[in-house]
């Protein structure tokens, strides 16, 4: 058992286990912080920084990230504060400039009170949450994808913006992006994500014929957990 | 779209419809439920009508529930929802609840809830126009209390009540729910199946994302009540739609959509073979069913082409 462990919150007393993000305790309790890059599959990021709260330190207030906060007992936050409002109103601006036709971008930016940038927009799409890069790492184990660039003109792409060799076409990163960014298209027996340069060929059932799933990933997942050679060669309903 | 294997793990995993319950083993619908619940908030209240789900969940003095939860009757579920949404809007403006708050509102209920007992509130609901989601999970009879026959019910299911023997079992074929609610003229009607777990979740986000009343109706494969083995309820699930028996559509704001569109189609025979209330059909009734069939995934695709 871990230890039981009171913080507070907006007054509030809450009882958690000791060593969890403060945001995941914060969603637990049904405690509202806006975010973004957050996912429970995999690893605190901190890069949005919408889901900043303040702290109390030695009499002052320190403005953090929940996400990738593990709490203590006895620490005390602020949840809102004009301070707090403030700083996520230029954050919700910049990320509007960025990406000013992302669906989910505009909602949460109204939700907390921006309805305008001040800044030149552009039309991004993606918001450099990082979720498709550690989920193709942490939930698949490939890494095939990643960070090019530095400041500005970091962006997601497969290495040297080529046709990312170790993808195997699962779909993790179409899935888990909150923008629909990454877009995935089946079609003719061809798996292809265009953002990677990527087109896997898919597997056909051989006794009743539609796809299954392209043959890289089949591959990879038989050599993981060493199934028979001829274990993918039919699909779910005809295997016993 | 098929995701398989490793999207399926960046899916939530905080369970709000948590363990220890005592749904039966194999239960589709209890599989159907925490997948609606992988798609939903927590600001959500839910709404249940009596049932499998209120029975094995909220056993006294335990609960399942990991969200708000009220308990209704069978009739009066879309009453209940719709007095929740309206006290909800009243308190608002009341200044009662926070104004950037926005909590939705999930109306749960068994076929026999939806399709026979509660119709009636089902349908002054949708036609009031309250801002709520009602899912309905489809298991095709009464099976919390036995496996009596329900509106639902398909033709030649054999049930408690309609016992195979001097009859074919039900005579009547199954009641179309999803039409009933499209005939409302509201914005989002859709049918999911859990073995279809990504296609359920986008709709149930769809449905609440609405403004307006949203119907999904879900296909709850029960191996208690069908007399099928309880590992192959997901693949029973699976051979309704690929027969085309359950298609998987949806219908927004006036227009059909094919979500899952079946080239081949497997024989009808495939899906009734090895459920035990099937078991008496011979081969001619298997053919009317299948001709039945048929018409029907005609007729929807004809539909949906438009």
């Amino acid at each position: 058992m871990t230890k039981e462990i009171t913080i507070t919150v907006d007054g509030r007393k809450v009882k958690a286990a000791e060593g969890l993000y403060l945001l995941d305790v914060l969603k637990r309790n049904n405690i509202y912080v806006p975010s973004l890059c957050h996912h429970d599959q995999v690893h605190p990021y901190g890069v949005c920084r919408i889901c900043i709260v303040e702290m109390e330190l030695n009499g002052r207030r320190k403005v953090m990230s929940s996400c990738n906060l593990k709490i203590a007992d006895g620490q005390v936050f602020h949840t809102t504060s004009e301070k707090l409002t403030k700083e996520r109103k230029i954050l919700m601006e910049l990320m509007l400039a960025r990406s000013s036709g992302a669906k989910e971008v505009i909602e949460l930016a109204q939700r907390l009170g921006v309805e305008e940038t001040r800044f030149p927009k552009e039309d991004d799409g993606c918001i450099m949450c990082g979720l498709c890069v550690k989920a193709c790492e942490q939930v698949v184990g490939v890494s095939a994808i990643g960070f090019e660039s530095r400041g500005p003109n970091r962006k997601v792409s497969a290495p040297f913006d080529v046709e990312a060799e170790r993808c195997i076409g699962c779909g993790s990163c179409v899935f888990i992006c909150p923008t629909n960014f990454i877009k995935m298209e089946d079609k003719n027996h061809v798996r292809k994500i265009p953002l990677w340069h990527v087109e896997l060929k898919m597997k056909q059932c051989k006794s009743c014929g539609p796809d299954i799933a392209p043959e890289k990933q089949l591959e990879y997942i038989r050599n993981k957990v060493k199934l028979p050679e001829n274990f993918f060669d039919t699909c779910l309903n005809c295997r016993p | 779209m098929d995701l398989s294997v490793y999207a399926s793990r960046c899916v939530e995993t905080p369970e709000k419809f948590s363990q220890g319950h005592r749904g039966c083993v194999g239960c589709g619908e209890v599989l159907a439920l925490r997948q609606v619940f992988k798609a939903v908030g927590r600001d959500t209240i839910v709404i249940n009508a009596t049932g499998c789900m209120e029975i094995i969940a909220s056993t006294f003095p335990t609960t399942t529930w990991e969200i708000p939860w009220i308990h209704t009757l069978f009739e009066n579920t879309a009453a209940v929802a719709s007095g929740i949404e309206t006290a909800y809007k009243v308190m608002k403006r009341k200044g009662i609840y926070p104004k950037d708050l926005s909590v939705k509102f999930l109306a749960l209920g068994g076929d026999g809830a939806t399709a026979d007992i509660g119709l009636q509130a089902l349908s002054g609901a949708m036609e009031r126009g309250h801002n709520f989601l009602y899912v309905c999970f489809d298991n095709e009879a009464y099976m919390n209390t036995g496996v009596q026959r329900s509106g639902a019910t398909p033709y030649g299911a054999s049930t408690t009540t309609s016992p195979a023997g001097k009859t074919i079992g039900q005579v009547t074929w199954k009641k179309n729910m999803p039409a009933i609610a499209i005939a409302h003229n509201i914005p989002y009607v859709a049918t999911a199946n859990p073995a279809y777990p990504f296609d359920l979740m986008e709709k149930v986000k769809k449905g609440q994302a609405v403004e307006g009343p949203a119907y999904i109706h879900i296909y709850s494969p029960c191996p208690t009540g069908w007399r099928c083995p309880p590992d192959l309820s997901i693949r029973y699930g699976r051979y309704a739609t690929e027969s085309c028996v359950f298609p998987l559509f949806e219908y927004e704001n006036g227009k059909y959509t094919l979500n899952k569109d079946i080239e081949k189609p497997i024989p009808v025979s495939t899906y009734l073979k090895g459920q035990g209330r099937f078991r008496h059909l011979a081969e001619q009734d298997v053919a009317y069913i299948q001709n039945h069939v048929n018409n029907d995934w005609a007729a929807l695709k004809k539909r949906c082409q438009e």
